[in-house]
């Protein structure tokens, strides 16, 4: 006696080429390794690198401003006064 | 590239034809299992870095198949259609002699989550410990979905040859 999945005939699975086309094209579309990098770089280390950016900007603007980390002045300004006959001094 | 086509030429010449039987016996469409099994293949080849090369391919195939039904139900009804067969006659089921088309119609008529496993155990000859790998339940539920899928399998048949 015949079993119920002998029953069904002939069933071919004919999409073998799609499968292959799809496959091609998801390889194609596949980013390059610098893209993947960059697109991690953009998900997972946005938030750190602003962070890190901002304490640099920090620094840079309390470095030019003229005020060490001990709140002193960090540059010293001197004038130079020259009189009539040549003689100058500096305060 | 090229050894990865192969590979999965090779894969889709092995697998391809009986997972398309049993997709379009549990869904009554051969058009509707051609695409489900064309998904299969690519979530195959999608996942395949995850795939453990000590599993079982033909598994982790009907695990795959098995999903993509579960997905395409969620979003659509099933149908009650059975598949339509080149081959009548008569088949052993259940040591029974049943009439094909019966027993089709009767599958037909189950839900889904019953037909899947009465289709991997009766259609495709699979254990329950198979069938619980493949739709990732546990042996004791799949034992009790078969028992019910029996019961309303066997009440529709014994409906069926009364009508007649």
């Amino acid at each position: 006696m015949k079993k119920w999945s002998d029953s069904m005939g002939e069933v071919k699975f004919e999409s073998r080429e799609r499968v292959i086309e799809e496959i091609m094209k998801m390889e194609s579309e596949k980013p390059s390794v610098w893209n993947r990098i960059r697109s991690f770089m953009n998900r997972e280390v946005e938030i750190p690198i602003a962070a890190a950016a901002s304490v640099c900007m920090i620094v840079f603007v309390l470095g030019t401003s003229g005020i060490d980390i001990n709140g002193d002045m960090a540059y010293s300004y001197s004038i130079t006064v020259v009189d009539q006959g040549g003689q100058y001094e500096t305060y | 590239m090229q050894d990865k086509l192969r590979w999965m030429n090779e894969i889709m010449d092995e697998h391809g034809d009986y997972l398309k039987r049993t997709a379009a016996i549990i869904t009554g469409e051969t058009s509707l299992a051609e695409d489900l099994v064309q998904e299969t293949f690519l979530n195959f080849y999608r996942n395949s870095s995850r795939f453990r090369r000590e599993a079982k391919v033909r598994t982790y195939l009907y695990r795959i198949l098995m999903n993509n039904i579960k997905m395409h139900y969620r979003k659509n009804k099933p149908k009650e259609c059975a598949f339509e067969l080149e081959r009548a006659g008569s088949v052993s089921f259940e040591n029974e002699i049943v009439d094909v088309m019966d027993i089709n119609n009767a599958v037909s008529k189950l839900k889904p989550i019953y037909r899947q496993i009465v289709v991997l155990h009766y259609f495709d000859g699979m254990s329950i410990d198979e069938i619980s790998e493949v739709m990732d339940i546990g042996n004791s539920a799949v034992k009790m979905r078969l028992k019910r899928a029996r019961e309303q399998l066997s009440r529709q048949l014994s409906e069926g040859r009364d009508t007649v």
